[in-house]
């Protein structure tokens, strides 16, 4: 809900407070307009704990009334209950709620078809959802990110959520375009494959990208995100907000501030001394409305410097007080010059004279380009090995391959080489090195691999070729941080996680091997990922105190498995098989519950069984 | 006989002697007992098995058993008594057993002297003294081991004999074990043999009078036997009559039929017909022989008293055997055929008796699908029939790939017991599977493509060096000639795939055209290394100091190569992934269409559940899991080979479908309808997502690899396009100006009656040559004669037409056939005579020669006149209007240009793609030739004349672009995006179904109009004479006047 549509929220409380509009007849059974009204804004604040406080409050004293259902639906969107939303804002329509309290509906139902089907990981502080498949790989990493992100993080901004944080992955740029307001060019042009929106982390697959990226940083980046939004209820401009996000996402893995690379820095300090940087007020309302991934790499690489800038001056308390005077609405201006005893505009003035003199921090900093990130049209097809290279070199390259898979190594080779020469690409050191490789050349092949990572940090192929030719040659230790980087870029090469249990071997770190056996299981399944099946035959509607998502537990020879529902209480109808059924609900905040039901038939799809789980 | 007086050691021995002796020969007997009895049964089932019934087996063999015993006792047991009892006769014995010279050999003699103690006059004591000294001799005798001894042989010989026996015994056991067993049993029924015993006393008849009247399949005539024993010996069905004369007066009889053995013998009693006359009763009966067994009669007396026959007679079955089919056609044992196709079958059957139906018997393997068709009912009631039938695959909805064993059977006539069946060897249809074959042909691409990038291999890894020595030098030319035969292996290989793409219902041309352009580089990149080669090693025998010079070429002939494998290998690999991605496409297809199927019965089932629909459901699972499983097997093989560059491999997985349609089929059958449909919405969505994977795979191929390409060609596309619609344009102006250069010969011209007549009569001369000259020029269908006739024709209709600017354009045209026709037919009559062995044909062709050479100056004349008639057209041509034809002149020219530019394009597309067939090029110069003339016509204002140019340049240009859109088709026809860049979506085929977007009109050809297309003469006149007498126009006047005179003339 952006600010414009709050506002217009606001008035239609106002109109509703003067004429008495309250949805229902009854007097008695009109809700309480502040109470609405505080429902709301905690939502706009991010504040969606109290939010649903109220929601449920006011849904259990006015069922019907279309505010609070439309409230009820609002929060079901911010809790990625989608279903639930859709059903909501349905019914509060019916019920007549104004058009400006259902805005959110289109957005809800996107939601609902682009995730239906999806399956949930739940954890302490997290559940994921992902499409049924491969994205399972990601799902052990994702938490082990977002935990360390929560602890660090939270603690440099003092400030953590109570209850679960919704991440979703999605397949394709497109879904995440679905999903969002944003458009697929939009994301193509900058680059954007993240958004952290309606209180949930919403992240495109790496599989999604040529070559994978840095989803773990991208990751711990969204979760700051929601943490910015949180603490701050939502009122931190958007500079600020990617500043710190941009500043703190490589917090999880080892400290704040090393995400800016060495070429990113370099052209920093170019743009600053030719004065091409780009206003903070050009990146509102979002980075990824920038135009090009130049520009985004620009702004990103501005606004962390400037943030830099600022807790070199006042530490992290500073930022800490900056964000509890926005969220207690103070203005930025007026908050900085507080802070930093200076005012806004001299601030960013000094910090703009001092970036063409800015050291470039070259430890623990990424070295080599950036690679610019390409969103596969389709993200199931496998990466383009060539992609970037000329149309000769790359027709040398398949000339490669072809020999290649028919033994030709010394042949492969020289193509290869030709192909070099035209285009002087890491990708074409990569291959050379997986010949190398294929020969039984390991310093060859260590040295090949290590100048395709010179080029291209971020590459997965030679930071996999690399170690492997480091554990062929027993440096098994030198060989965990090329497989790191392969995993924080792409972990759905299985070769990653079979190196992985090689290099750790049995005694290793026990969550490490726990996460590569998963890994490896997932991407090695012989069969074809499927939704859950929830069965059919009865319609029924859950409620419960408190948010709680549902999950019916299947119990079968192998044990048992919550099948996601998708939904939290109080659900919109749900389609299951009848008879006896355990159903697990996870509250928004502490352990699960379970609950056996005995689940009636329908003898139509109106016919819908109200079930009460719980107190 | 005792004796007193003999010492007791030659008592005992003797004693000895007749205990063994007597207990050896006991042994001996029960040994012989036992092989008697061995014997016994042999025989007995020996003669059960030749039909004697049990009572008399049980007689013979207690009769023989009696024998036996009684002999063995006289043998074994009273003789051996008898002798053993005389001691003298055991001391004989003795002495015999040992020789004369024996100590012991005395031994009969002592007891003789012991038993006559001096009867006759002897000393006592010498005799006591002799008999002690034997008596002390034999002390060392042992009676036991010399009986023994002497018995060994014989019980060796009789344990052998009883062994061979038993093992006889076991050997019938196996062979025929009832026979055995009644045997054994016939041994025991000695308790039974009182009863067993006729009770009655034997009826006495004379000889058998039988009557057989075989069954009429037969096709016997009736005959008569006559017979002692009775016996009968007939065909099932035969009719019998016997008539025989009873010894004893009867006033009744029975014939009893006897069938089966012991326990399953049946009797049945019919009564005879007894009549009497002067030898005795006779008695007759009649039967119809059905099974094997025996006979008798049973009589009552006229004393009354029951007789009855002590043997019964035998019945015996005639043998009919099955016919014997010999199948001649096919001859293949394994043959392909088409799932619709009738195969011809010859055959010959015979059989013993008579043949029935033949038929041709069918099963699919792996099924149980199985039947029999009709082959021939003509062989019905023929001993012998050799026939051809057919057998009809169609009736059979057989399937790709299905197998079907077939054999001929032919039963025959036999009516009484059911006809028997004769089978030829069985043979195999293997019905033609497209995608078998197609996989076939695909995997041959593979290994084309295998030995081209093989052959890349190896020059990329031995590079010609210029500056090679000696044994180097050797060396490298050792691999250049190896290599070389393996390029000459590879262009075998790509002929044979070539072919093989062509014939493939599957296949794609283009993918041909590629494979064929590769090969054709191949060769020549080959010939030309091959020629470097041979220079180089004449220059290398010629000097060996040195590198030879020529190598150089060497070296350019392998970097041409290379390059040109780099370039084909890679566009074939495409295109083999991309066909392999097409494939398995098409199989993922198949499996929704069964999903989708199983979905409807489901549905239909779902509105209406009846037990019966249910069951029908069921099966139809059960069909469509079975295809199911066909096509996933399918797939699977196809999986293996689908590129994983292009294609998520996790999408291709269907290792979950079969069980999740045997969940579905336990759902149904537990009745849960709302989740089975569930379930196989959730499988036709993975089929779906399957299939889409599987074109984005296809697209991903071509966008990644081929986009630049493809924006390439559609720019050239488009540039063909403008070209047409700039030409068409053009051509339609020039179409203007021709009807104006008509409209106004119309008014210089008067009546052209006269002159179309002078002309046709000269056609009527040039065509009575053609047919004189047809026995002669005339050759095949299609040939210079029958072209040359055309061109005559099109000429003459052109003139009838009054349309003087085609009638010229044919003319000169069919002066050019003549020519030719006439040179050929030259050539052919010289040929002729040189063989000298068609004289006849020879001097046809000579004949036609003189002939056809009369026709050309007719068409020259007719040429000539009509060049006359019509009027330069620039003198029919305003001055604004000539300047408006340079500039049209100017246009053409561009237009040439560009098509030049096209072919240019064309050519650099080549470079990069083995794709552009051969002939485009051609009709992009065709075009460009075209247009040239075109443009010099127009630049002389000769707008009749640049007509038809601009007609064949569109042509060519229509043909080049339909070839285009075709080699499109072929690309994207089939759903993909690799790698035809004309067949992408928007390019040139704007129409539905079958058009290729192109104007129809162009399509046309030079059209010769048919006079009634045209105003009648009358009018046309009409028209003319109507111009003349409005005066011509005053610019006119000078060209109207020049013409009329021209027709005077």
């Amino acid at each position: 809900m952006n600010k414009a549509r709050f506002a217009k929220l606001v008035s239609v409380f106002a109109m509703a407070l003067i004429t008495g509009f309250g949805g229902s007849q009854n007097a008695q059974a009109e809700p309480s307009l502040d109470a609405l009204k505080a429902g709301f804004e905690s939502i706009q604040e991010w504040q969606i704990d109290k939010a649903r406080e109220i929601a449920e409050e006011l849904y259990d004293e006015h069922p019907d009334d279309p505010l609070v259902l439309s409230l009820l639906a609002q929060v079901k969107l911010q809790t990625s209950d989608y279903a639930g939303a859709v059903h909501y804002f349905e019914a509060a329509k019916k019920n007549g709620a104004p058009d400006v309290v259902l805005s959110d509906a289109p957005l809800a139902e996107a939601a609902k078809v682009a995730t239906k089907g999806y399956v949930e990981t739940v954890s302490e502080n997290f559940i994921v959802r992902h499409e049924p498949g491969k994205d399972a790989v990601l799902v052990p990493y994702a938490i082990d990110t977002l935990e360390m992100t929560l602890d660090s993080v939270g603690k440099l901004l003092g400030w953590k959520p109570s209850s679960r944080i919704i991440v979703e992955f999605y397949p394709s740029a497109a879904t995440l375009a679905a999903v969002s307001t944003l458009t697929e060019e939009e994301i193509a042009n900058s680059g954007t494959i993240a958004l952290c929106k309606w209180n949930r982390l919403m992240v495109t697959t790496p599989r999604a990208i040529v070559f994978g990226y840095r989803w773990r940083d991208t990751l711990s980046h969204e979760l700051v995100h929601l943490l910015i939004s949180g603490v701050s209820k939502n009122s931190v401009p958007i500079w600020l907000h990617e500043g710190i996000a941009k500043f703190t996402e490589t917090a999880w893995r080892a400290e704040p501030g090393l995400a800016l690379s060495v070429e990113a820095q370099e052209r920093l300090k170019e743009a600053a001394k030719k004065g091409t940087l780009i206003p903070f007020a050009k990146m509102h309302p979002s980075m990824a409305k920038l135009e090009t991934q130049e520009e985004s790499s620009l702004a990103f690489s501005e606004v962390f410097t400037f943030i830099e800038f600022l807790c070199e001056r006042k530490g992290w308390k500073g930022m800490r007080e900056l964000l509890a005077s926005l969220s207690k609405g103070v203005p930025m201006e007026v908050a900085i010059e507080k802070i930093h005893g200076m005012p806004f505009g001299a601030l960013t003035e000094k910090w703009k004279a001092a970036l063409p003199k800015r050291k470039i921090l070259t430890a623990g900093r990424q070295k080599g380009q950036d690679r610019e990130l390409v969103i596969k049209k389709r993200s199931n097809t496998p990466d383009d090995k060539f992609h970037g290279l000329s149309k000769k070199a790359r027709r040398f390259a398949r000339a490669a391959d072809l020999l290649y898979a028919r033994g030709r190594m010394v042949a492969a080779q020289k193509e290869l080489e030709k192909a070099y020469t035209i285009t002087e690409s890491p990708l074409l050191s990569a291959k050379i090195a997986n010949i190398a490789l294929a020969v039984n050349d390991l310093p060859g092949a260590e040295k090949a691999a290590k100048r395709a990572i010179d080029g291209v940090p971020d590459l997965p192929g030679p930071n996999l070729t690399l170690a492997e030719a480091l554990v062929r040659q027993e440096r098994s230790d030198e060989a965990m941080e090329p497989l790191d980087t392969a995993i924080d870029i792409n972990p759905f090469d299985p070769r990653v996680h079979s190196l992985l249990l090689a290099v750790l071997g049995p005694e290793g770190n026990r969550k490490k091997i726990e996460q590569a056996q998963i890994a490896l299981g997932v991407l090695q399944q012989s069969f074809r990922p499927r939704a859950p099946d929830l069965g059919s035959g009865a319609r029924v509607q859950f409620s419960s105190s408190g948010f709680s998502r549902i999950f019916i537990v299947q119990k079968g020879d192998y044990g048992a498995r919550d099948l996601a529902t998708g939904m939290s209480t109080p659900s919109a109808p749900i389609t299951l098989r009848p008879g006896p059924t355990t159903i697990k609900l996870v509250p928004p905040v502490g352990e699960p519950t379970l609950h056996e039901v005995e689940i009636e038939a329908s003898t139509t799809p109106e016919d819908v069984t109200k079930v009460r789980l719980g107190k | 006989m005792p004796q007193a007086n003999l010492p007791n050691k030659l008592t005992q021995i003797i004693a000895q002697v007749r205990r063994y002796r007597r207990r050896a020969t006991h042994f001996n007997g029960s040994l012989v007992l036992g092989l008697g009895f061995c014997v016994v049964l042999v025989i007995g089932t020996l003669l059960h098995h030749l039909g004697v019934v049990a009572v008399n087996l049980a007689i013979f063999e207690i009769l023989g058993l009696i024998a036996l015993v009684s002999w063995v006792f006289y043998q074994y047991v009273w003789q051996v008594h008898q002798e053993t009892k005389d001691e003298i006769k055991n001391a004989r014995w003795l002495d015999q057993k040992y020789d004369s010279n024996s100590k012991y050999s005395s031994i009969q003699s002592a007891l003789e002297l012991a038993r006559d103690e001096g009867k006759y006059q002897e000393s006592l004591g010498l005799t006591q003294h002799s008999v002690e000294v034997i008596a002390n001799a034999s002390q060392s005798l042992d009676p036991k081991s010399l009986v023994a001894s002497e018995n060994w042989p014989k019980v060796k010989r009789l344990a052998l004999s009883l062994m061979s026996a038993l093992a006889t015994i076991s050997l019938l056991a196996v062979i025929c074990p009832k026979d055995l067993h009644a045997s054994m049993r016939a041994l025991t029924s000695l308790s039974e043999l009182q009863r067993l015993a006729p009770t009655v006393p034997s009826l006495r008849l004379d000889e058998f009078h039988i009557t057989y009247r075989p069954p009429s399949y037969a096709k016997r005539k009736s005959y008569s036997r006559r017979i002692s024993s009775g016996k009968i010996r007939a065909l099932p069905g035969t009719e019998i009559t016997i008539k025989t004369t009873s010894r004893q007066k009867v006033q009744s009889a029975t014939l009893v039929l006897i069938h089966g053995t012991d326990a399953d013998k049946t009797e049945s009693r019919t009564a005879a017909k007894v009549t009497e006359n002067s030898t005795g009763s006779i008695v007759s009966t009649s039967f119809i022989v059905s099974r094997a067994g025996a006979y008798r009669f049973e009589a009552l007396g006229t004393d009354q008293q029951a007789y009855r026959e002590k043997t019964d007679h035998r019945i015996e079955l005639e043998v009919d055997l099955p016919p014997r089919v010999t199948l001649h056609k096919p001859t293949e044992e394994s043959l392909e055929v088409n799932a619709k196709d009738i195969v011809d079958i010859d055959f010959s059957a015979n059989d013993d008796f008579g043949l029935g139906e033949t038929f041709v018997v069918w099963r699919i393997l792996g099924t149980a699908q199985e039947g029999r068709q009709l082959l021939s009912a003509a062989s019905s009631g023929k001993k012998r029939h050799a026939d051809q039938g057919v057998f009809d695959l169609s009736k059979l909805e057989l399937k790709p790939g299905d197998r079907i064993a077939y054999s001929v059977e032919a039963q025959d006539n036999d009516t009484v017991n059911g006809p028997k069946f004769g089978a030829s060897r069985t043979q195999e249809l293997r019905i033609y599977s497209e995608r078998e074959h197609h996989r076939e042909v695909v995997a041959m691409q593979q290994k084309a493509l295998d030995s081209l990038i093989h052959i890349l291999g190896d020059n990329l890894e031995t590079e010609v060096n210029t500056s090679l020595q000696g044994n180097d030098l050797n060396g490298l030319f050792k691999f250049l000639q190896t290599m070389l035969g393996k390029a000459t292996e590879t262009n075998t290989l790509l002929i044979e795939t070539v072919a093989a793409i062509k014939k493939d219902p599957l296949g794609r041309k283009e993918v041909a055209t590629a494979f064929e352009k590769t090969r054709r580089e191949l060769n020549r990149d080959q010939r030309r290394q091959d020629t470097a080669l041979r220079k180089s090693e004449r220059e290398a025998g010629t000097s060996s100091k040195r590198a030879p010079s020529s190598l150089r070429l060497n070296k350019r002939a392998q970097n041409t190569m290379v390059r040109n494998l780099e370039k084909n290998v890679v566009y074939l690999a495409d295109l083999l992934n991309d066909q392999l991605m097409l494939d398995a496409e098409e199989l993922t297809k198949s499996l929704r269409e069964q999903q989708e199927a199983l979905r409807n019965a489901l549905e239909e089932y779902k509105n209406a559940p009846t037990e019966q629909k249910k069951q029908a459901l069921m099966r139809a699972i059960q069909d469509i899991k079975k295809r199911m499983s066909e096509i996933l097997a399918e797939l699977s093989k196809v999986r293996g080979s689908i590129p994983q560059d292009f294609v998520n491999q996790d999408a291709l997985k269907t290792e979950d479908t079969m069980d999740n349609l045997s969940q579905i089929e336990n759902m149904i059958q537990e009745g849960n309808l709302d989740d089975a449909m569930n379930e196989l919405e959730k499988m036709l969505n993975g089929t779906e997502k399957m299939l889409s994977e599987m074109r984005d795979g296809r697209e991903e191929l071509g966008e990644r690899e081929y986009s630049e390409i493809t924006k390439k060609a559609e720019k050239m596309y488009e540039d063909l396009k403008d070209i047409e619609k700039k030409q068409r344009e053009l051509s339609q102006k020039t179409e203007e100006k021709a009807k104006k250069v008509l409209e106004r010969m119309k008014e210089r011209l008067g009546n052209p009656d006269e002159f179309v007549k002078k002309q046709i009569e000269r056609i009527q001369k040039i065509e009575k040559n053609m047919k004189d000259a047809k026995p002669g020029a005339h050759v095949t269908e299609g040939d210079l004669f029958q072209q040359s006739e055309r061109r005559v024709n099109d000429t003459k209709r052109a003139l009838e037409a009054k349309d003087f600017g085609a009638a010229k354009e044919m003319a000169e045209q069919a002066m050019k056939f003549l020519g030719q026709l006439q040179r050929d037919t030259q050539d052919r009559a010289e040929a002729l005579n040189r063989f000298g062995t068609e004289r006849k044909r020879a001097n046809e062709a000579k004949e036609a020669i003189e002939k056809i050479k009369k026709t050309q100056p007719e068409m020259q004349k007719i040429w000539d006149d009509i060049n006359k008639l019509m009027p330069n057209q620039e003198q029919l041509f305003s001055k604004k209007e000539q300047k408006q034809m340079k500039e049209m002149a100017k246009s053409q020219q561009q237009l040439e240009q560009r098509a030049q530019q096209l072919k240019q394009q064309l050519s650099e597309l080549s470079q990069e793609l083995p794709m552009v067939g051969e002939g485009l090029p051609q009709m992009l110069d065709q075009a460009g030739q075209a247009m040239n003339r075109s443009s010099q016509q127009l630049g002389k204002s000769d707008a009749t004349g640049s007509r038809g140019q601009q007609q064949q340049a569109l042509d060519a240009l229509g043909k080049f672009r339909d070839a285009l859109d075709q080699m499109g088709q072929q690309g994207s026809g089939q759903g993909g995006g690799m790698p035809m860049p004309f067949g992408q979506q928007g390019m040139g085929q704007p129409g539905g179904k079958g058009s290729r977007g192109r104007d129809p009109r162009s399509n046309e050809k030079v059209a010769i109009p048919k006079p009634e297309q045209y105003k009648a003469p009358a009018e046309f006149r009409e028209e003319i004479l109507d111009a003349a007498k409005q005066g011509t126009v005053e610019q006119y006047k000078d060209a109207v006047r020049e013409y009329y005179e021209e027709i005077v003339k």
